[in-house]
């Protein structure tokens, strides 16, 4: 589990997922970023950060 | 622009990522091979988006939107007659002689091919180039930063640089490979939504054509008169000097973006590194050239109720080089805004780190162990690449400051840079296809083909710049006179390699096995499904290719 953790598309599944989760929770809860385009861009952020977790990425770790 | 919390929360967040994968990969570095070359194990995905990213530095993202509002559509030639073609080229003729001959970079092919001087020569211009190269970027991106967001201007150079500095020391090249993934990544999805949001501004791409000349939204119609599209160059002029000399040049001899392809774990997937780069890059356009020509629509007078502007300079001339930044601003709120700063940020330290990464390598074997310090252990040779990066970096910002002194130090050296670049493919097209290709025509070549090129420049005169010995030729604009200067630099170097081979002595054929096309033995392709195998990948890129160009006639 943590050889996988040091894998690329793990590292970038799980920045674009924490990039997601800043832009929701903001959009969510701050005026500041309470704008359509946040919410669009998190959600696709999170399933493409899902789809980099999910896929296998042939690197030996 | 004032950033939110949030915002500097995001930027925060990729400055832990990128250190965070150069402390992962540094348990892997245990050899100078695996610190400067990557030991040749790095999967094709990863190959072929370092090779894309290591050239998606800060001089193409902001310059191509800035082409893209000055030149129009005709900007899509970068993509559609240089890059992909050339890229094509190299995947397929000449990747396996760059892998197959071992060669650990390109300066050191030259010596396999030809001999000691024409490898010093290429060795120590390009290392030379990378790091004033890497200084400049750092310099373009403190000033923007600067003017944009008020950040002081020596904070935004160290701590730029000591992140880069940081996860290339610990991690080698593939740290900074990886980071070139992710900055990709970054970049691509970073941006699109601007895109998006601008065109849906604008009304959508006819009524973007509907509000432009027509010269600003047809890549070939226009290119039959030098004076009736905005580049002022006529097609014939394209096509040699930017289709074949500048982009083969560049695609196929920079080390920069070769290295990525030779780090391969095999031959047929260094094949493929510069041909499935080629497919994003196919599709670059819609992020970096796109973006400008909807910022020039909506500057015009009729889409005025927009409110949007492209940043004029202190003359009242669009200072196209803020086009991407204020598009940022303009549509970007609080959130995504990080977002497109950060993407911006990840553009100039994709640069850096590769220019950093390709110094280490050519100064550390082509130079320092080829000249200085011969037949040392190899944790010698590991730690000496490790203190190379450390120079490396500090000789970026000393360039970066240098640049704060000279107004024109920036166009002074792009002007150097493409001197040498230009005759360079002539070198590798005939060493690597003609045998009787002697080492003193290639290095007398080389270096009359670079003189050649100052000549021309001194020759020649476009927006104010060069002229130098006589303005005799006038030519409409800088990018015209870059193509053409760049043209004869290669047939300078392309005659002088070819008369001067003819009456010098060739190296006797057992020595160019593995070096030249009609003395190597074929790769064989060992997989059997299409998609895996070279040849048929590159001809469906090049029917796409010139589809994309007929559609956009």
């Amino acid at each position: 589990m943590l050889k996988r953790l040091e894998q690329l598309s793990v590292i970038i599944g799980i920045f674009f997922i924490a990039l997601s989760l800043i832009l929701g929770f903001g959009y969510l809860i701050t005026e500041a970023l309470h704008a359509q385009v946040n919410l669009y861009a998190a959600g696709f952020f999170f399933v493409f950060g899902a789809f980099m977790l999910w896929v296998r990425s042939g690197e030996e770790s | 622009m004032r950033l939110h919390f949030a915002d500097y929360l995001i930027i925060a967040l990729y400055f832990v990522f990128v250190l965070g994968v150069g402390f992962i990969i540094k348990k892997r570095i245990k050899s100078s091979n695996d610190f400067l070359n990557s030991s040749r194990n790095i999967p094709l995905w990863i190959t072929s988006l370092a090779f894309i990213s290591a050239n998606l530095g800060a001089q193409e993202v902001l310059g191509m939107v800035a082409s893209g509002a000055k030149y129009g559509i005709m900007t899509v030639h970068f993509y559609w007659v240089g890059a992909i073609f050339a890229m094509v080229f190299l995947g397929v003729f000449m990747m396996p002689f760059y892998y197959g001959s071992r060669a650990r970079s390109v300066p050191e092919y030259l010596f396999l091919r030809f001999d000691e001087k024409t490898r010093a020569l290429n060795a120590i211009t390009f290392a030379g180039m990378t790091v004033f190269s890497s200084g400049i970027s750092l310099f373009a991106l403190a000033k923007l930063f600067e003017a944009v967001l008020g950040w002081d201007f020596d904070w935004s150079i160290w701590i730029a640089a000591g992140i880069v500095l940081i996860y290339t020391f610990v991690g080698g090249l593939t740290s900074a490979v990886y980071n070139e993934v992710l900055q990709f990544f970054l970049i691509v999805l970073g941006l699109s939504p601007l895109v998006i949001i601008a065109l849906h501004e604008a009304g959508g791409w006819e009524t973007v054509k509907a509000n432009l000349a027509p010269q600003l939204t047809h890549a070939w119609k226009y290119m039959g008169d030098a004076d009736s599209n905005p580049m002022g160059i006529h097609f014939m002029s394209l096509i040699f000097g930017l289709g074949f000399v500048m982009s083969f040049g560049y695609w196929c001899t920079d080390f920069l973006v070769i290295q990525r392809a030779m780090i391969a774990k095999d031959m047929n997937a260094a094949q493929r590194t510069p041909i499935m780069a080629a497919i994003p890059k196919l599709l670059m356009p819609l992020v970096v050239v796109l973006p400008g020509i909807i910022a020039i629509a909506l500057s015009q007078p009729a889409m005025a109720d927009k409110g949007f502007s492209i940043p004029k300079d202190a003359s009242g001339a669009f200072d196209y080089t803020m086009t991407l930044p204020s598009l940022i601003s303009k549509y970007y709120p609080s959130g995504m805004l990080g977002v497109g700063i950060t993407a911006l940020l990840a553009s100039f330290m994709s640069g850096m780190a590769g220019n950093v990464t390709a110094f280490n390598s050519v100064f550390t074997y082509d130079i320092y162990q080829s000249y200085i310090v011969k037949q040392r252990s190899d944790r010698h040779y590991l730690w000496v690449g490790k203190l190379v990066t450390v120079f490396g970096i500090l000789f970026s910002i000393g360039t970066a400051y240098l640049a704060t002194s000279f107004n024109n130090i920036n166009d002074f050296l792009q002007l150097v840079f493409s001197f040498v670049n230009g005759p360079l493919f002539a070198t590798f097209l005939l060493g690597m296809f003609w045998k009787r290709t002697t080492s003193d025509g290639a290095f007398w070549g080389l270096f009359l083909g670079t003189v050649g090129a100052a000549v021309a420049h001194g020759l020649t005169i476009a927006e104010g710049k060069g002229g130098w010995i006589a303005p005799m030729y006038p030519i409409a604009s800088g990018m015209g006179q870059a193509f053409i200067v760049a043209s004869v630099s290669w047939i300078v170097n392309f005659y002088t390699t070819l008369l001067v081979s003819m009456v010098t002595r060739p190296k006797p054929d057992e020595e160019l096995k593995g070096l030249v096309y009609s003395l190597t033995e074929k790769p064989k392709q060992v997989v059997s499904v299409w998609y895996q195998r070279v040849v048929p990948i590159a001809l469906v890129l090049l029917a796409l290719t010139i589809l994309l160009n007929i559609i956009f006639f």
